[in-house]
């Protein structure tokens, strides 16, 4: 059974956009199925169409991005915000006025916005062929095409970019599979793959940190849960050992925009699974890791980046619990080793200390779902934090910087199957953030929408 | 920006050397075929060798448009303090997991026999990379209608109309894809931020035909000659001759013979553009190129070769000047010569040639292929005078690469590659910058 599946989001200064992925995986269904379209064969070949459409209605409304304090005498004290947490809204934010009509210093304000929008699964139309060569060797090609519905910064008259977010082939044996191309990595995959499952796949979620960006929406990513996300490798699946089955990989590598921009290693990934099945009992566990070198631009200095994941799930006929959590150095708060502000410490540092040193990321998450068939009733609960480096509590900049300290969500939401194929769903979520320095804000979402599938 | 071609799609004359993948069909209503044709693939590489050359302040010396950029991925030696020596030139040194030469390719078209000599097919092919800008895994893989063309034909010829290939160096790009890069990487463009950009041969010996919009018509085969004449969009440069007022006609003329154990095929083609500036009537120049090669077929024994040349044609995109590199297809704002005081033209284009032989055992287990090819750039009298009274950054001179690549075809659908290139560029200066390109993936392709 292939499922779509939603993956991505963009971590920009404040800003967080989200878009998605398509993701082919093996699960235990319990809810109603979507099925793929044989859509014609030849020399062996068959080729089959998969994909999804969807629209949500959505409301947001919560604190204003915070704001330098003041002082009694009404003076801004100097603080600094660093990027990459919370939602981001300057042209958005709804002050807090005086009796005049002025807005008041200090004052973070409110903001509300309501949209017409993809959800955590974007439109996605998924094409591919495959064949049977032998009996023990299988080739797959699969293209999937993805685009939200909702224009960049709401305006209608820019085009939809149609993004190629899958393009890999399969080489299928009784010897194990090799996936090339480019398709979804392997760190962070069993976390994602249990929000889909068992809380977004039909609903919205966190919409990003920016409240008028365009993409699929982040569901609960960046609460507990690290994006994988699509990218150019080589992965090889082990045959399935008394439900054991190994994963390893390699993939284009990344590097941090104005800090750590060199990279000159692949990055290799694994995922080791183990599920069992039993009448209408399923569990899986899994861990899984990352590792990449980077480098400063004709310097000498050096940093990893690097983190593990690791959680499970059982069901029970429709009842379904699952958790997990990851740990690392640089991993970020949405997208799973894609650096930002957050992800790097300051350039500014005492001595003795390391200038731009990646900071440590945790998180976990929990979700429960009762799923009978006709619908589904889904909770996701997930934290993640960020741990401060020496030169955030000693240092030039300590005393005005501010970094997120956590970003903690619940979840609830309900989907009702009208048919295999049309889903309506009705979703909400509460996004906390917390600074180290004092700083927070509280943004809620309520999202309703419809799924077509096929 | 990817080139190549989706030959397979474009149903075009190639002689065919490798197992072929064959179309899937999805499809007949009303005379109507749907049918679908593409490929996937995924390399691992690596680049090996000099950064691109610098001065003693650590300034590029180069005019931007030759060489190997390596702006960021530059690693220098060391001072006692550990220091990086800002005047050394330095290695690179990077792996990456990206498309190969032709990236992936989703082609869908429809076709109807509408009467006994009326036949109608339609294509539109995207195309993608793998690997994202700047490294960066958020960023999207903007599907690229590459191709979207109609074809009508009959016993009279044939029409095609959209965005297609265009026919200045489509013979040499064909040769190239056939006998060197069709399941291979070759060179990069840029190890980033932009997408990898493999490049084969492209640079070396031939500048790329690219898909243009465009019409052209084909004659039927007469005594295996063909001649090919369209126009196409016009295309100008971005900073200077930046006007154009006519499509470019372009024409290709070909030759095939074939019997059962011998194949040749011979091309001539060529174009040209005219080119003004803004808010200016006085001045023009005209922007042309010509290519011409041949390839004989032995069984399956493959031997192929290619000229080109023109003015402002550039290295790498026939009539496509790339981002940044307008310095060297054009030469300097001045109307003096400086020593003879004679008057020149001002941004004069620059010539270019060059040539490329390629090798191939292509039997149906496996190709072994060989490659070698040079592009140069030829000074403009105002260069030389220039560079006598004070040297500034460097013109590329040469661009010269051997490449050498083993495809094992596991299947007809299937294809494992090897390949290596080693690139050599020189500039009319003494920098010099050698680059080796190593690449290993594989290419299903239906």
């Amino acid at each position: 059974m292939n499922l779509p599946f939603i993956a991505r989001a963009r971590q920009s200064g404040k800003g967080l956009l989200v878009a998605g992925a398509t993701f082919a995986c093996c699960l235990l269904g319990s809810k109603p199925a979507a099925a793929e379209i044989i859509v014609g064969e030849a020399g062996g070949w068959e080729a089959y169409s998969t994909g999804q459409v969807d629209a949500f209605l959505t409301y947001a409304f919560g604190d204003g991005y915070p704001v330098a304090p003041v002082d009694a005498t009404g003076n801004p004290i100097s603080r600094t915000i660093i990027g990459g947490g919370g939602v981001g809204e300057v042209y958005g934010r709804i002050p807090d006025t005086d009796p005049m009509g002025n807005p008041i210093p200090g004052r973070q304000g409110t903001m509300e916005q309501w949209r017409v929008r993809t959800g955590f699964s974007p439109n996605v139309f998924g094409f591919g062929v495959r064949k049977q060569v032998t009996p023990t060797l299988k080739l797959r090609a699969h293209f999937s095409i993805w685009g939200s519905i909702e224009t960049p910064g709401m305006r209608k008259y820019w085009p939809i970019d149609a993004d190629l977010k899958e393009g890999y082939g399969s080489i299928e044996t009784s010897y194990g599979n090799v996936t090339i191309g480019r398709h979804l990595g392997l760190f962070s995959r069993g976390i994602v793959e249990m929000d889909f499952l068992y809380m977004h796949q039909y609903g919205v979620g966190f919409h990003g940190g920016s409240l008028d960006a365009t993409g699929p929406t982040a569901g609960m990513i960046g609460f507990g849960v690290l994006a994988a996300f699509f990218q150019p490798g080589f992965t090889y699946t082990s045959p399935k050992l008394a439900g054991l089955q190994l994963n390893v990989g390699v993939y284009d590598p990344v590097q941090i925009a104005g800090s750590w921009e060199v990279s000159k290693t692949p990055r290799p990934e694994f995922e080791l699974t183990w599920d069992t099945k039993s009448g209408n009992t399923f569990a899986k566990l899994f861990v899984n890791g990352a590792y990449q070198k980077l480098y400063l631009i004709s310097a000498a200095d050096d940093e990893t980046a690097m983190g593990v994941g690791g959680g499970g799930r059982v069901e029970v006929g429709p009842f379904h619990l699952g958790a997990g959590g990851h740990y690392g150095r640089g991993l970020g708060l949405y997208y799973a080793l894609e650096g930002g502000p957050t992800s790097v410490g300051s350039i500014s540092v005492a001595p003795g200390q390391k200038p731009l040193e990646l900071r440590t990321f945790s998180g976990f998450a929990a979700f429960a779902q009762y799923s009978p068939g006709k619908f589904d009733i889904n909770l996701g609960f997930g934290q993640s934090r960020v741990n401060l480096l020496d030169s955030d509590k000693i240092g030039s900049v300590a005393a005005s910087n501010t970094v997120i300290k956590t970003s903690t969500g619940l979840s609830a939401g309900f989907v009702y199957h009208v048919t295999d194929h049309l889903h309506w769903d009705i979703d909400y979520m509460r996004a906390m953030f917390r600074w180290y320095k004092g700083e927070k804000q509280d943004v809620n979402y309520v999202n309703t929408g419809v799924t077509l599938n096929w | 920006m990817k080139f190549a071609s989706c030959v397979l799609a474009a149903g075009s004359y190639l002689l065919a050397t490798a197992p072929a993948s064959a179309e899937v069909t999805l499809g007949e209503v009303k005379g109507w075929e749907a049918f679908t044709t593409g490929r996937v693939n995924g390399f691992l590489t690596y680049a090996a060798g000099d950064g691109s050359p610098i001065d003693a302040m650590g300034a590029p010396n180069t005019v931007a448009g030759g060489g190997l950029p390596t702006t960021k991925d530059r690693v220098q030696a060391k001072d006692a303090m550990g220091m990086a020596i800002p005047s050394d030139q330095g290695s690179v040194s990077k792996w990456r997991l990206a498309s190969g030469f032709i990236p992936n390719v989703l082609t869908l078209g429809v076709r109807n026999k509408m009467t006994e000599d009326l036949k109608l097919t339609a294509v539109t092919s995207l195309w993608g990379t793998i690997e994202t800008r700047g490294q960066r895994k958020y960023e999207l893989i903007q599907a690229n209608f590459n191709e979207a063309y109609l074809d009508m034909s009959g016993s009279w010829g044939a029409v095609r109309a959209g965005k297609t290939l265009s026919l200045v160096s489509r013979g040499s790009f064909q040769l190239h894809y056939d006998y060197g890069y069709r399941y291979g990487v070759g060179a990069q463009f840029t190890l980033g931020p932009d997408p990898a950009q493999s490049y084969g041969l492209v640079g070396f010996g031939m500048p790329v035909a690219t898909y243009s919009a465009g019409i052209y018509y084909t004659t039927p085969n007469l005594a295996g000659l063909k001649v090919n004449l369209g126009v196409f969009d016009a295309t100008h440069y971005d900073t200077v001759w930046e006007r154009t007022n006519t499509p470019r006609p372009e024409a290709e003329l070909t030759y095939d013979f074939a019997t059962p154990n011998f194949k040749t095929n011979v091309f001539l083609n060529g174009g040209f553009q005219k080119l003004y500036k803004q808010n200016n009537d006085k001045d023009s120049a005209t922007l042309w190129g010509m290519a011409a090669g041949a390839r004989l077929e032995f069984g399956p024994i493959h031997v192929g070769g290619n000229y080109f040349m023109g003015k402002g044609i550039g290295l790498t995109h026939a009539f496509a000047q790339a981002s940044g590199h307008i310095g060297t297809l054009v030469g300097p704002k001045v109307t003096v010569n400086p020593i003879t005081m004679a008057e020149v033209t001002s941004e004069e284009l620059r010539q270019f040639d060059g040539f490329a032989a390629l090798v191939q055992y292509g039997g149906k287990l496996f190709d072994v292929n060989l490659a070698f090819g040079q592009s140069r750039v030829h000074q403009l009298d105002i260069d030389k005078a220039q560079l006598a009274l004070a040297p500034g950054p460097a013109l590329i001179k040469t661009q010269t690469a051997i490449g050498a690549g083993f495809v094992f075809h596991a299947t007809e659908n299937l294809h494992l590659d090897i390949d290596y290139l080693r690139a050599m560029y020189r500039w009319y200066s003494t920098a010099k910058q050698d680059v080796n390109f190593l690449n290993l993936g594989a290419t299903i392709d239906w």
